[in-house]
């Protein structure tokens, strides 16, 4: 069960923090970014705890209304191996990019945001969706599916939270354009 | 243009960018002219961009003129997210290869410094920002941003000065200057000329002392529409950032256009970077490139490993 548990974590706060770069990028326009993208990787991290609390909050609550607690627990375990599968295979598909991205090469390198990053952010909800989707297909408790619900609804549109959250905070790491951003669809 | 499809002959609607409308400027005094909302709104109805018209519609105005100002930021905040799409092309790094390798071919065939670079409608200024900042230029090397838009030029300033860059912006005519440049540069500025005014605009470039010029524009290819829309949707958050990036891929001109219009000037004009290595890949950006004929040769040589993707020049 821990390792479960340890890898949706550890899954989801790359995720969390890789949000945090897109819900920043187009907003600050100097050259120099590292100090803002990390920043930005920060906020998305911290976020992405608030949303994981969230998410055992919502398992505690199935838990403790299932008839069955013991079953439940076994099942959430089981639910949570199969969309760690899919959630590996999506995080590691984008961390094989990163590694080709690392190739000094300005084709190579704008071929992986055309190619992979690009097509990859466009379907990051869907992976969310489809893997709570193949956790809950082995049918368990309704406690449970109730609970994969929520938290589906919590985790596929994250980004668009973190863009609003961004558009409201106007933050950016102590330089702010003179044109404030306004977030319109999920990035 | 019209197009015959079966037996209905149909009329090509004419593709209009939301900024391209949005301000306007005295050519001469450079002084911002107010803009009827209504007008642009009846404009994008007329030529069935409904899309557009809701965009400016929903536009804050005053006594039915565009709010200068927040069309100002509007446009600042669509910069600041092109530049993002740049970022992600690495269109620094490619510029900066391909501007060492003329300002070295020039160096070889004795044309004196200092060499001025200016990057016309340049907006925020990315690319020149880019070139001060990473661009490993020596002091003979002069960064220039020009652009009509004051709100934009007045972004790049403030963000040139935020790093302690070593480049400067004008709001000024690039043709115009008091010392001409010796390369022009532009990015997606080519498509906003239609018709005679892209031959026109090539042949300003025609000046003593400028030696090459450098234009990166969209290129057409059945991928660009699709292309553009998917990339636009997934990255932009302004509606107009959207609707004008996908316009503009849709206006952009084939490479055939862009030479037989730039072969009007004196210089030797080719294109350049048109595939992805030589695979059968159209590159998203295309260059319309024109250089001194005396001076080919040298370029060539400089460019390395890197000449097989310059075509002829002639």
């Amino acid at each position: 069960m821990s390792s479960t548990v340890i890898w949706l974590y550890v899954l989801a706060t790359l995720d969390a923090m890789f949000s945090g770069v897109c819900a920043a990028s187009g907003r600050e326009a100097r050259i120099d970014k590292r100090s803002y993208y990390l920043n930005a990787m920060i906020h998305g991290i911290v976020w992405g705890q608030v949303a994981c609390v969230v998410g055992l909050l919502i398992l505690a609550a199935a838990w403790s209304i299932s008839e069955d607690p013991q079953l439940a627990m076994k099942q959430m375990v089981a639910v949570g191996d199969r969309m760690v599968l899919v959630f590996g295979v999506y995080a590691a598909i984008i961390l094989a990019f990163f590694a080709v991205r690392a190739i000094p090469s300005v084709d190579i390198r704008s071929m992986t945001s055309t190619v992979a990053f690009g097509p990859l952010t466009l379907v990051r909800p869907a992976v969310v969706v489809c893997g709570i989707g193949w956790g809950l297909a082995i049918g368990p408790q309704p406690s449970i599916i109730g609970a994969g619900i929520l938290i589906c609804v919590l985790m596929a549109p994250f980004r668009v939270w973190l863009n609003r959250w961004f558009d409201a905070k106007r933050w950016v790491a102590g330089v702010v354009s003179s044109a404030e951003p306004a977030s319109r669809i999920a990035d | 243009m019209d197009a015959v499809v079966g037996n209905r002959k149909r009329s090509r609607p004419e593709l209009l960018e939301i900024s391209d409308l949005i301000v306007d400027f005295d050519p001469v005094t450079m002084a911002r002219r107010p803009v009827v909302q209504a007008e642009v709104v009846e404009r994008f109805r007329k030529v069935g961009d409904p899309r557009a018209a809701r965009i400016v519609d929903a536009m804050p105005s005053s006594g039915g003129v565009l709010d200068a100002d927040a069309v100002d930021r509007l446009l600042i905040r669509v910069h600041c997210e092109m530049q993002r799409l740049s970022e992600e092309f690495q269109h620094g790094q490619r510029v900066s290869e391909l501007l060492h390798a003329m300002l070295a071919a020039f160096q070889q065939c004795g044309i004196p410094t200092p060499y001025r670079i200016v990057d016309i409608g340049c907006g925020t200024g990315y690319v020149i920002r880019w070139l001060a900042a990473r661009g490993e230029f020596g002091p003979d090397v002069e960064l220039i941003g020009v652009d009509y838009n004051e709100a934009l030029v007045q972004e790049a300033l403030r963000l040139g000065a935020a790093e302690r860059l070593d480049c400067r912006f004008e709001v000024v005519n690039a043709f115009a200057m008091d010392q001409p440049a010796t390369v022009f540069l532009s990015t997606g500025v080519l498509h906003h000329f239609q018709g005679g005014g892209l031959a026109e605009f090539l042949c300003e470039h025609d000046q003593v002392g400028t030696q090459a010029f450098a234009h990166y524009d969209f290129q057409p290819s059945p991928l660009a529409r699709p292309g553009a829309w998917a990339f636009h949707y997934i990255r932009m958050r302004e509606p107009l950032s959207c609707h004008d990036g996908v316009i503009s891929a849709r206006r952009a001109h084939d490479a055939t256009t862009l030479v037989d219009a730039a072969r009007q000037t004196s210089f030797a004009c080719g294109m350049y970077g048109t595939h992805v290595w030589k695979l059968p890949i159209p590159r998203v950006f295309h260059t319309l490139m024109g250089m001194r004929p005396e001076v080919i040769d040298a370029f060539r040589h400089t460019l390395g490993r890197r000449s097989g993707r310059l075509g002829q020049l002639a």
